[in-house]
């Protein structure tokens, strides 16, 4: 047990030991090494716990492979977004990285709750994180962004609480998976519809998306990469652990499953489309790339509409790839955003024109990463997608993976206008920062690697991912 | 251990991607050396040689599946020549990435003749995109930012729409066999195409059309064609007009035809009208063209309209009830279209744009008279606007003829309507060169310089290398008949 908490446990130490640092000296520099020290040091114990898996089941936690898979995730991330804003240079810098640190560890508390009550506190833990950090540094944008997705967040955290309250009346249990009492079934669809507008709002889907627009494009360009990655990916955990779960179909019976299923297609379908054809748009990149992870969230809402056990666990290990091609391409993307802002120029799409001629390494590997968001081969956003709508097919749902397919054709629009204005004339001097340079080439690089092993490496993932208990 | 070969031709062009680039600024020297050394590597490939790396059943589908077919072997062969063509041709000033470009191009270019995998093949099909993307943004004309956004959007809707056709027919496999396969050889069998549903074979057949009809180009999708040609630099129209569209007629004869015997009758008819609407407008609208390399990028689409007709021919067939057999002549004639015309369009541009170069303008009007000044230009350029109306003696002929001959059989009297076509691409072609050539000299155009040696003999050497073709085509022509067979026997 404790070696799978050990990771989580780490980075709240050195949050603690950042606060304790931070009283006698305010070297922000020194503060972001001691955070990143113990972000590594965490990245390398769930990668040893990856390497020597063995599945353990407690009540509240079940220390399984997705859990680890999503922490090593969101430590990977948080890794990068440390080291891209080393140049920031604020008053109480001590603030943002404890705030990271403390959003991340109870994230990965989060993947691995098995416990409503547990899910909600942990959940709650990290969004209090990171509603702080959303407002850092204190600028009327960030202040808003921080504002709205306060307010929104305080609203899905009824919601939630609301759906705990009525799973507990049906099952008369906080624990995932418990059949409900026959007099109580309508009330437990009920409760589920609550969980899912509650974790919805986190995943920015649909109708609940719109503080995503504001925060993503308010705050920061590195918390706004940890919000719109990590964030959304802790939300994406709990929600496949409470609808895919293995006896949730016997849990809601046939025909519940049924209206979940076809409730789920809906939101999907809304939010691709709405995602994308609202991104088409937009001139400034920073909103754009906002739009482009609401449309995001519909691919990876895609992964609740397939039924069939042999479907379902390709649309797993899918959905971890995606997973992996998402936190690389949108956090990439995000990062690199921080080139332009961090030095006072705007992100719109006349600010970056001709970054190209000046910086050509960052233009291309920015461009590798809106490539792999428009799903062009052989990156690992086109594997990520390919096999997820490889599973659709597999369920049946092909006219789904046509929708979805026509949705990333119409992206490619709007990712490739980037493209185009970086390699236009420029009208300015670039000066980009390195360190988020030496990030957005890693990332590139990463996405065509491990786009191109894809293939080898998913049937594994399959095999370790096992089934949800 | 001969077919590991394959393998190792298809990544070469990558890595002389990387050396051009390392190359510095004797990048225009190395990459011709190597893509003139890349031809005599290819010759020897002489079909059929199948390679397989990976067994799609277990990889969901994905496999490398590489084959030199006897369709593919001349397609390698012209895109290794008329990158080499278009390496000499081109200006070393332009910068090393180019020529990396040009590299990345063939690269993308060869493993989309060779894939027998449908997944690699739309991989391919994709990567494509981006070189020619950035060949066009980075060194286009005025209009670049607008053209390449158009470019990619035509031909990635076309491409997505191929891969919503994969999908189905992956769909379709699976739920038969409970496996995942690409393989075009395992997926597109009669076996496995007579379980689809009639919407389904349509939706497969659509995508499938429009993907290859987009890339073509045939008419009512063309748009895309004369503002890239036009606005690419001469190289780069070389390469689009001569290479990128013979992707679209590969698909059509590797892939397209397997749906003949589930296609009905409207099918062949459809494509019959498109294809007789593509030669008679595109001739037409050459005629009306007052920009030199517009009318060229007219009459490439123009000519790639008798691939268009080979295919209904194919269509019609099982519709009037005659044999497969009787279509051969003008499949093959179709197939030859494909390499006669890669290798007459590269002359056509190449003649364009040292007018360009030396003059200052592409517009007819503003010339009169080059000869005087341009003598070895005014030879290419008769060689190539003769060969490309179809002068006989010249490769462009050959293609023409068979296609014509080998229509009348199905179509009868409708052959008049291509015949009158041919009529007027002689008119606009002749026309064009008395307006440009001959007359008297345009004196506002003060003293100009003849090509430069860079641009006479790549373009001396295609003119041989048609002349032969049109000549002896039997080499490359009966490749083509083996791969008409081929078809037939399907």
């Amino acid at each position: 047990m404790i070696q799978y908490l050990l990771p989580s446990i780490i980075l709240f130490v050195f949050g603690l030991l950042v606060i304790g640092i931070s009283i006698f000296t305010k070297s922000s520099k020194l503060l972001m090494y001691t955070s990143l020290s113990g972000a590594l040091i965490s990245f390398l114990i769930l990668l040893y716990n990856l390497l020597n898996f063995t599945f353990e089941k407690y009540s509240v936690f079940y220390f399984d492979f997705p859990g680890t898979i999503f922490s090593l995730l969101f430590v990977f991330i948080l890794i990068f977004v440390i080291v891209s804003s080393m140049k920031f240079n604020y008053s109480k810098p001590e603030l943002y990285y404890v705030l990271m640190l403390f959003a991340t560890g109870s994230m990965i508390l989060t993947a691995y709750s098995y416990n409503l009550i547990a899910i909600f506190v942990t959940f709650e833990a990290a969004s209090l994180a990171t509603y702080a950090l959303a407002s850092y540094p204190k600028s009327p944008k960030s202040l808003e962004a921080s504002l709205k997705f306060f307010v929104i967040g305080a609203l899905s955290s009824a919601f939630i609480i609301f759906g705990i309250s009525y799973y507990y009346i049906s099952t008369s249990s906080f624990i995932l998976g418990v059949m409900p009492s026959n007099n109580f079934s309508q009330l437990f669809i009920l409760s589920l519809i609550l969980l899912i507008v509650g974790f919805g709002f986190k995943l920015s889907l649909f109708p609940f998306h719109s503080w995503a627009i504001d925060t993503y494009n308010g705050s920061r360009a590195p918390v706004s990469a940890l919000l719109s990655t990590a964030s959304k990916l802790m939300a994406l955990i709990v929600m496949i652990r409470i609808f895919l779960s293995g006896n949730f179909q016997i849990q809601i019976g046939s025909t519940g499953y049924t209206y979940v299923q076809a409730f789920f297609i809906i939101i999907s379908i809304l939010t691709m489309t709405y995602g994308n054809v609202t991104a088409l748009a937009q001139r400034d990149v920073k909103r754009m790339l906002a739009y482009s992870s609401v449309a995001n969230a519909g691919y990876l809402a895609l992964v609740f509409t397939i039924t069939g056990s042999t479907a379902l666990s390709l649309a797993l290990s899918s959905i971890l790839v995606f997973s992996m091609a998402y936190i690389l391409m949108k956090g990439g993307a995000f990062i690199s955003m921080e080139n332009f802002e961090g030095k006072g120029i705007g992100t719109s799409l006349d600010d970056i024109s001709g970054i190209a001629k000046k910086r050509p390494l960052f233009a291309i590997s920015f461009a590798i990463l809106l490539f792999s968001l428009a799903g062009i081969p052989p990156t690992l956003g086109f594997m990520g997608k390919y096999f997820l709508f490889l599973s659709l097919i597999e369920g049946n749902l092909w006219w789904l993976a046509i929708i979805a397919v026509i949705n990333s054709a119409i992206s490619v629009y709007y990712y490739f206008r980037v493209v185009m204005y970086m390699w236009k004339e420029p009208k300015m001097n670039f000066e980009t920062n390195r360190n988020v340079d030496v990030v957005v080439l890693s990332f590139a690089i990463l996405v065509i690697i491990v786009g191109i092993l894809t293939p080898f490496f998913i049937g594994g993932l399959n095999v370790l991912w096992g089934g949800l208990p | 251990m001969e077919s590991f070969y394959l393998m190792i031709l298809l990544i070469l062009p990558l890595i002389f991607s990387i050396i051009s680039l390392l190359s510095g600024k004797y990048s225009k020297v190395i990459s011709s050396i190597l893509a003139g050394l890349f031809i005599i590597i290819v010759l020897p490939f002489l079909p059929v040689i199948n390679y397989t790396l990976f067994n799609p059943e277990t990889l969901y589908g994905i496999s490398i599946n590489l084959e030199i077919s006897y369709l593919s072997y001349p397609l390698v062969l012209l895109t290794s020549i008329v990158i080499f063509i278009a390496m000499i041709y081109q200006d070393g000033s332009i910068g090393k990435s180019y020529f990396s470009y040009l590299f990345f191009l063939e690269f993308s270019l060869i493993g989309v003749f060779m894939s027998q995998n449908l997944i690699l093949f739309y991989i391919f099909w994709e990567l494509v995109l981006i070189p020619s993307y950035f060949m066009i943004l980075r060194w286009g004309g005025p209009k670049k930012d607008y053209t390449a956004l158009k470019f990619l959007i035509y031909t990635h809707v076309g491409s997505v729409l191929m891969l919503v056709s994969i999908f189905i027919l992956g769909y379709n496999y699976y739920s038969l066999t409970g496996y995942f396969n690409f393989n075009i050889g395992t997926l597109i069998t009669n076996q496995f195409l007579s379980n689809l549903s009639p919407l389904l074979m349509f939706l497969v057949m659509m995508g499938f059309f429009l993907a290859f009809f987009i890339k073509l180009p045939t008419v009512p999708f063309h748009t895309w064609a004369p503002d890239v040609y036009v606005e690419s630099q001469t190289t780069s129209s070389m390469v689009f007009s001569g290479l990128l569209s013979k992707m679209g007629a590969f698909g059509l004869f590797s892939i397209f035809v397997r749906f003949v015997p589930f296609s009905g009758p409207d099918v062949g008819y459809f494509l019959l009208s498109l294809a007789l609407l593509s030669i008679v407008y595109a001739a037409f609208a050459a005629l009306a063209q007052k920009d030199l390399k517009r009318m060229v990028a007219y009459s490439s689409i123009g000519h790639m309209g008798f691939i268009t007709l080979a295919i209904s021919i194919v269509f019609l067939a099982p519709v009037l009830n005659l044999p497969v057999s009787d279509a051969y002549l003008a499949l093959e004639g179709g197939m030859f279209m494909m390499f006669a015309h890669g290798l007459i369009v590269p002359i056509l541009f190449g003649s364009v744009g040292s007018i360009e170069r030396s003059t200052g303008t592409r517009a007819i009007r503003d010339m009169g008279g080059l000869t005087k000044m341009m003598p070895n230009l005014a030879f290419v350029m008769v060689a190539g606007f003769l060969a490309s109306l179809g002068l006989p003696g010249m490769a462009g002929f050959v293609a023409e003829f068979s296609v014509v001959v080998g229509s009348w059989y199905f179509i009868t009297y409708l052959s008049f309507i291509v015949i009158f076509g041919l009529v007027v691409v002689a008119s606009y072609h002749i026309w064009a060169l008395q307006r440009t050539l001959f007359g008297p000299y345009n004196e506002y155009l003060g003293k100009i310089g003849d090509m430069l040696p860079r641009e006479f003999w790549p373009m001396i050497v295609l003119v041989l290398v048609v002349i032969v073709v049109g000549i002896f085509p039997s080499p490359v022509y009966s490749m083509f008949s083996h791969y008409a067979q081929f078809i037939g026997g399907m």
